[in-house]
C-alpha cells in the first residue's frame, strides 16, 4: 500500500523537484545513464583540451570544462559501479525485452506520437508563415501562423488523447490560444513567435 | 531600526500606484490556480509566467512574481488535499494528512487550515528575511571571486544532494550535465567559443528561461499525458475555516516550522520540498503522544507544520537571492531572471545599485501574503471545478504557453528549439532516475563559477595556487564546507529512505 502510495505521488509531481524513487529506476537504467554520461564527460574532456589557451593555463577557457568533465566521468564510473554491484548486469536483458516491450509498449508507442506531434508542431510554427488582419476599430485585429497552427496543432492532439469531440477539443482550443495571443500581443505589447 | 523608514517610503511608492496592486493580485490568482494544477510545479508556473512581465514596468514585474511566488507555493495545498495529488513537490505532506481528512468529509477543515499556515508562515519568512538580511548583506560583502566560486559549486552541489537523496551522486551529475550547458558560448574573459559548433546562435550561450520550460514543461507534458491514469475529484468539500481557538495550539509548532523552512530556503539548492518534509518530520519527533497517532492518518498539527515551513520558505530563499545573487531554489532562480530581465542586478551591491529594492520586495511579500490569504479562500470552489478536468485535458494546452513563454524572453525561434530540446532531454534524464532541478540550478551558477574561477586564478597566479587557501580564510571554510557536503552525500547514502519509513 504504502509502495502504491510513494509511486502515485511520483507519477504526478513534478519531475524537476521531486525525487525519482529508487525502487522505479532500474541498475540496469542506471548503468545505461552511467554510459551516456561517461561518454559525454570523455567528448567535454576532449573538446576542452583542443579550445585555444589565450593568456595562462590558470584563466584557459576549458579549465573549468575540463575539471568537470574529468570529475563527471569519475562519477559516471561510481554510479557504474554502483549499479553493477546491483546487479545491473544480470537484469540488463531482462528489463529490456520484458519491461520495455511488452508492458510498455501502448504507452511508449502513444509517448513517441506525442513528441512527433510537439516536434511537428514547433517546427510548423517556424516554417509556416500566415498572416491575416481583421480590421476592427481601433486596431487591426492580427491573426497569424502561431494562432492557426496552434489551434489546429493542439485540437489533434486533444483529440487524441483527451477524446473528446472534435468541435469540443476545436473550442477549448481556441479560446484558450486566442486568450493567449489578445493578452501577450494586445495586453503586454509581446510579438508572437511567428515574426520574426 | 534605520530601515524603517525606507519601509515606510517604500509602502508609500506601492500604495499610490494601484496598477502595482493589480499585478501582484493578479500574480496571486494565477499562481494559485496554477500551483492547484497537478503536476504544474511552482518553478514551472514562474518559468512560464516570465513572459508576462516583459512588457511590464520593473515594479509591476517584481510584484507580478511575488505574487505568483506566493500563490504558487500554497496552490500546491489544493490538489494535493482535494484529489491526492500534490500540485506542488512541497505539498506531499499536506496530502498525506489533508486527503486523509478530505476523507473523512473534513475536506475543507483541511484546506482552511492549510490556507491559514500558509499564511502565517509567509509572515514568518518575511519577519525572519527583515531580520537577518543586513548581516546576509555584510557577509555577502566579504565574498570575492573565489568565495563566489566556492559559493556557486556548494549550490549545485547541495542541490544534487537533497534532490536525490538515496543517491546524491546522480543530483551531482545532473548539476554537472547543466555545468556543461552553461558552458556553451563565448568566454567571458578571453572571448574564445566554446561547444559552439560554429553556430552563430551558440555563440551568445544557451539562454536559462527556455531550458527551464523545456525541462519544467515539455517533459512534464512527455511524461504524463500518455499515461491512463485520471485523478478523480471529490464534489463535497464541507466547512473551509478553522477557528482561532483551534489554530491556537498550533502557535508553537508553527513558529518552528517557520524557522526551519526559512533557514533551509536561504541554503542555496535546498527548497522547499526539502523544507515541508524536514519540518513535517521534525513535527511528528516533537508532537504529543496523543498527536503522534494522528500522524500520517489525518492530522491538522501535521499540515500546519509542513505548509508553514513550504510558505516560510519563500521569504527564505530570496535571503541568498538577493544578498548574494544565489538563488535559494529553482523558483527564487526564476525570480532572479525576471530581475534580472529588468537590469536588476542582485547580489553583495544590490543597496549601492538599487537603493530601496530590498525593502520594495518586503512590502511586495508582505502584500502578496494578504492576497494569497483572500483570494485562496475565494479561489476554493472554482479550483474545485477545474479539478473536474482530466489531465489529458490541461496538459496540452500547456504546449502553446511554453512555446510563448521561450519566445517572449529574447523574441528568438532559437529559445524555442532550445526548449524542445531540454524537454527531450528533461524527460531522458527523469527516465534514468536523474534529478533536473541540481541541473537547472548549474545552468544558472555555471557562467558565475566559471568566470569567478579563473578570475581568482588570475589574481593569484603569481602567490601559486595554493596560497589561494591559506590567504582567502572565508574561502577555506566554504571550501571545507563544499568538501563536508560532499562527503556528506556519499556516507549518508539510503538514511532518508529509513526515516521516512520509520
Amino acid at each position: 500500500m504504502k509502495t502504491q502510495k510513494n509511486m502515485s505521488v511520483e507519477e504526478t509531481t513534478p519531475s524537476g523537484s521531486a525525487k525519482c524513487p529508487e525502487e522505479m529506476i532500474s541498475p540496469g537504467k542506471n548503468l545505461l545513464g552511467a554510459a551516456l554520461v561517461g561518454l559525454l564527460a570523455m567528448l567535454t574532456m576532449f573538446f576542452s583540451l583542443r579550445l585555444s589557451v589565450p593568456g595562462s593555463l590558470y584563466t584557459a577557457p576549458g579549465l573549468l570544462p575540463f575539471i568537470v568533465g574529468a570529475t563527471l566521468l569519475l562519477m559516471a564510473f561510481i554510479l557504474a559501479v554502483q549499479a553493477i554491484q546491483a546487479g545491473a548486469l544480470s537484469n540488463l536483458g531482462k528489463v529490456s525485452i520484458s519491461s520495455s516491450i511488452l508492458h510498455w509498449s501502448e504507452e511508449a508507442q502513444r509517448r513517441l506520437l506525442l513528441a512527433v506531434l510537439i516536434v511537428a508542431y514547433v517546427l510548423l510554427v517556424a516554417f509556416v508563415n500566415i498572416d491575416f488582419r481583421i480590421p476592427f476599430i481601433p486596431f487591426n485585429y492580427q491573426i497569424s501562423s502561431y494562432e492557426v497552427i496552434s489551434v489546429i496543432m493542439v485540437t489533434y492532439i486533444l483529440k487524441i488523447f483527451w477524446k473528446g469531440s472534435l468541435v469540443q477539443c476545436l473550442l477549448i482550443t481556441t479560446v484558450l490560444v486566442e486568450s493567449l495571443t489578445i493578452i501577450f500581443r494586445y495586453g503586454f505589447g509581446i510579438l508572437m513567435p511567428e515574426t520574426f | 531600526m534605520e530601515a524603517l523608514p525606507q519601509i515606510q517610503e517604500q509602502f508609500l511608492i506601492i500604495l499610490q500606484n494601484p496598477w502595482l496592486w493589480v499585478t501582484c493580485l493578479s500574480g496571486v490568482t494565477l499562481g494559485i490556480l496554477w500551483g492547484a494544477m497537478p503536476g504544474l510545479s511552482t518553478t514551472m508556473a514562474m518559468t512560464l509566467l516570465i513572459g508576462l512581465t516583459v512588457g511590464m514596468s520593473q515594479s509591476a514585474a517584481i510584484m507580478f512574481m511575488l505574487g505568483v511566488y506566493t500563490g504558487c507555493v500554497f496552490g500546491g495545498a489544493i490538489s494535493a488535499v482535494l484529489v491526492n495529488i500534490p500540485g506542488t513537490p512541497d505539498a506531499v505532506p499536506t496530502m498525506i494528512e489533508g486527503y486523509a481528512l478530505a476523507r473523512r468529509g473534513d475536506g475543507g477543515l483541511a484546506l482552511g487550515t492549510a490556507i491559514s499556515a500558509s499564511f502565517l508562515g509567509n509572515w514568518v519568512g518575511i519577519l525572519l528575511l527583515i531580520a537577518l538580511i543586513p548581516a546576509v548583506l555584510f557577509l555577502a560583502l566579504q565574498f570575492r571571486s573565489w568565495e563566489m566560486f566556492l559559493l556557486s559549486l556548494w549550490g549545485i552541489a547541495i542541490c544534487g544532494s537533497m534532490s536525490s537523496m538515496d543517491m546524491p551522486i546522480k543530483g551531482w551529475i545532473s548539476g554537472w550535465i547543466g555545468l556543461l550547458i552553461s558552458f556553451v558560448g563565448l568566454d567571458a574573459i578571453h572571448g574564445v567559443s566554446r561547444f559552439t559548433l560554429d553556430s552563430f546562435y551558440l555563440s551568445d550561450g544557451i539562454g536559462f528561461i527556455p531550458v527551464l520550460i523545456g525541462l519544467f514543461g515539455i517533459s512534464e507534458i512527455l511524461r504524463v499525458l500518455p499515461q491512463k491514469s485520471p485523478p478523480k475529484i471529490p464534489s463535497n468539500v464541507g466547512r473551509v475555516l478553522p477557528s482561532l481557538q483551534a489554530f491556537k495550539k498550533y502557535m508553537a509548532p508553527s513558529f518552528r516550522s517557520g524557522i526551519i523552512g526559512t533557514i533551509i530556503g536561504a541554503i542555496p539548492g535546498a527548497g522547499a520540498n526539502v523544507a515541508s518534509f524536514f519540518a513535517y518530520d521534525v513535527g511528528r519527533r516533537r508532537a504529543s503522544k496523543e498527536e503522534k497517532k494522528k500522524w500520517g492518518k489525518g492530522s491538522y498539527e501535521a499540515i500546519v507544520c509542513a505548509e508553514v515551513a513550504n510558505n516560510a520558505n519563500v521569504g527564505g530563499s530570496m535571503l541568498p537571492t538577493l544578498a548574494l545573487g544565489i538563488p535559494g531554489n529553482a523558483a527564487a532562480a526564476a525570480i532572479l531572471a525576471a530581475l534580472q530581465l529588468k537590469n536588476v542586478v542582485v547580489g553583495p551591491l544590490i543597496q549601492i545599485e538599487n537603493p530601496g529594492l530590498i525593502y520594495f520586495i518586503y512590502i511586495g511579500l508582505i502584500i502578496a501574503n494578504f492576497f494569497m490569504y483572500g483570494m485562496a479562500i475565494a479561489l476554493i470552489k472554482p479550483c474545485v471545478k477545474l479539478f473536474s478536468l482530466p489531465k489529458t485535458l490541461l496538459m496540452p494546452l500547456i504546449l502553446p504557453i511554453c512555446i510563448l513563454g521561450s519566445f517572449a524572453v529574447n523574441l528568438s525561434f532559437f529559445d524555442v528549439y532550445v526548449m524542445l530540446i531540454a524537454g527531450l532531454l528533461g524527460y531522458v534524464l527523469h527516465q534514468l532516475g536523474f534529478p533536473l532541478a541540481p541541473l537547472v540550478l548549474a545552468v544558472i551558477l555555471g557562467p558565475l563559477a566559471d568566470e569567478n574561477l579563473r578570475r581568482a586564478l588570475l589574481v593569484f597566479e603569481d602567490s601559486g595556487f595554493f596560497n589561494v587557501l591559506w590567504d582567502r580564510k572565508l574561502g577555506t571554510i566554504l571550501l571545507l564546507i563544499v568538501i563536508y557536503t560532499f562527503y556528506d552525500g556519499i556516507f549518508r547514502r539510503g538514511k532518508p529512505q529509513e526515516i521516512i519509513n520509520d
